[in-house]
């Protein structure tokens, strides 16, 4: 039997098992939608736990990882930091999310920040930047199984077809069973992705190189620029470095899919447990696609799409079996996100916009309905973005965190009470100045003296932000004392 | 007869803040906790990493010492994360 089809056989397997979690999780729903949303707020710490993870590495991580040590060296450890970073944000800042949306019932990011500044403008505002950056996020993901599929096939699915194939497997589980089919399959896919990257990049490099010490000793024999800093290209400069972990900690967490899982937690404790544990996996996994990247540079020199690195190294060096499982691996990683982020901007889309603009009367199936009719729509945009460019995924991830990173002066103002409130103006100005910014310093000039895009755009919106909220009317000191009291009493106790 | 003030004398402070602020820690652990984690993570960061800690020697359990500087200092992150969560200090 010829390899690409053993090795795409065992894709369409783990796909096949996907679609069955999702008709299973569809016969447990229990109807209404803070079960079809948000899993009726009953998630334990292990589902938590691989959700989060399963959730947070994607096609990024299989792939792009992959490619950027590939082509960068090793700065691409930084991604150690900002992963580590986004366990501290988790525990802290995820606690309070989670203790305000379990007190005043927010399903979406919207309702929360919406409640506190008592304005509409900023839920529609909160709403449409969590969508439409997320949706570069989408195409990483969508890219990502293009490219396993259409490698694992020796292409002869070509990587259109491979795409849109995966995209509709991940919509039809998520419009079945919802959150709960989201979270079923994360917990499968999060354990596979974890087995798989390290399987296939400890069997590489002893295949390749007798072993990772010893890969290491020809990486530095060989290509030592690899190895420093600022890498081959100049790309991690310190300006690069701080901006990439900060746009890849908070930017990632403040993109909805990652946001509402904190209101899915069963209790706080899961939550602080949760960020103090995550660490574990999310910053171990970019040690195995250090491995491959940078030993792929030495086997596979001048890949003109670097992001394909692992697939084709396990194409040409591994069993075809193992090919497979292992690239079913990378297709979990990237459709346990996929779905978690369809699954997102539904809810958004649905809640924020539809249900409170559109039709606000109708009963919990309607919604559940559009729901599912949105996620047609999304997945099509998706498809239609990955097939027509083919950016680094790493800069497409990038640019969806530094979107979402906007939102941070805002959901800060509401969950860390201080001297100082911020207002409904100040964040609707700081978030007008903070995207102008994002576009000036991403598209027109990016990256000016060297500092990430995306913190122009924090520094610039945290400053109007501030400015403006000084010469305009907090919100209510109602509304002060209710979710500020909220917190005061769930961290302190008072 | 109260008169209603206009909004940016509503944003001063005869609004007195209703609450201490969250940002600095209140308590031992969590202060301990946040200083552990922020000295740490910032010798992660440049210009450390781009300045005397950017080399590939000497090599540190035969790793280059660049990866394994900052794999010892996200090790010892993790640490102080779950030592926090065990203490409470969240």
């Amino acid at each position: 039997m010829q390899p690409w089809i053993i090795s795409t056989g065992l894709i369409f397997a783990y796909l096949a098992l996907a679609l069955i979690l999702g008709a299973l999780a569809n016969r447990r729903l229990q109807g209404g939608l803070e079960d079809f949303l948000l899993y009726g707020r009953k998630a334990g710490f292990v589902m938590l736990y691989l959700t989060v993870v399963a959730t947070y590495h994607s096609a990024f991580a299989f792939l792009g990882s992959g490619g950027f040590f590939y082509t960068h060296g090793i700065g691409f450890w930084a991604s150690g930091g900002w992963t580590v970073l986004v366990g501290a944000i988790t525990a802290t800042l995820g606690c309070r999310i989670w203790a305000l949306g379990k007190r005043f019932s927010y399903i979406t990011p919207a309702d929360m920040l919406a409640d506190f500044y008592e304005s509409e403008a900023v839920r529609v505002v909160t709403a449409l930047v969590s969508v439409v950056f997320t949706l570069l996020y989408i195409q990483v993901q969508a890219q990502g199984l293009g490219y396993i599929l259409s490698v694992a096939s020796g292409d002869q699915i070509p990587f259109e077809l491979a795409t849109l194939i995966l995209l509709v497997i991940a919509a039809l589980y998520l419009m079945a069973g919802g959150l709960r089919a989201v979270y079923w399959t994360d917990v499968v896919q999060g354990i596979w992705m974890y087995v798989a990257v390290w399987g296939g990049a400890l069997l590489l490099s002893y295949r390749l190189f007798g072993g990772p010490l010893q890969l290491w000793r020809r990486v530095a024999a060989e290509r030592p620029d690899l190895l420093t800093l600022p890498g081959p290209e100049g790309l991690f400069s310190p300006g690069m470095w701080l901006g990439m972990t900060i746009v890849l900690s908070f930017g990632i967490i403040l993109q909805p899919h990652i946001l509402i899982r904190y209101y899915t937690a069963a209790s706080a404790r899961t939550i602080k447990l949760l960020g103090a544990t995550t660490p574990l996996f999310l910053t171990t996994l970019f040690m195995p696609a250090a491995l491959v990247g940078l030993g792929g540079a030495l086997v596979l020199p001048g890949l003109e799409l670097p992001d394909r690195i692992f697939p084709e190294l396990l194409f040409r060096f591994a069993p075809a079996w193992l090919t497979g499982l292992i690239l079913a691996g990378a297709t979990a990683a990237a459709m346990s996100t996929l779905d978690s982020i369809l699954h997102a901007n539904m809810t958004v889309l649905t809640r924020d916009i539809y249900q409170r603009y559109w039709r606000r009367d109708a009963d919990e199936q309607h919604y559940i309905n559009v729901g599912r009719l949105i996620v047609v729509g999304l997945l099509l945009i998706g498809f239609l973005l990955s097939v027509s460019s083919n950016q680094f995924l790493v800069i497409l991830t990038t640019l969806s965190g530094s979107g979402a990173l906007q939102l941070l002066p805002a959901v800060l103002g509401v969950c860390y009470p201080s001297r100082r409130l911020v207002s409904r103006w100040g964040v609707l100005a700081g978030l007008a100045t903070g995207l102008a910014t994002l576009f000036c310093t991403l598209v027109l000039w990016p990256h000016p003296w060297g500092l990430h895009g995306g913190v122009w755009g924090l520094l610039a919106n945290w400053t109007t932000c501030w400015l403006v909220s000084a010469r305009t009317a907090p919100p209510s000191r109602a509304t002060v004392r209710r979710i500020h009291g909220e917190l005061e009493s769930f961290v302190y106790g008072r | 007869m109260t008169t209603e003030k206009p909004p940016d004398q509503e944003n001063r402070a005869d609004s007195a803040p209703l609450f201490r602020s969250h940002y600095r820690p209140r308590t031992r652990t969590g202060r301990k906790a946040t200083i552990a984690f922020v000295l740490l993570f910032l010798l992660a960061q440049p210009p450390w990493v781009h300045g005397p800690f950017n080399r590939i020697e000497p090599w540190l359990l035969g790793v280059p010492f660049l990866y394994a500087y900052l794999s010892v200092l996200y090790l010892a992150l993790m640490g102080v994360l779950i030592w926090a969560a065990w203490r409470n200090a969240f």
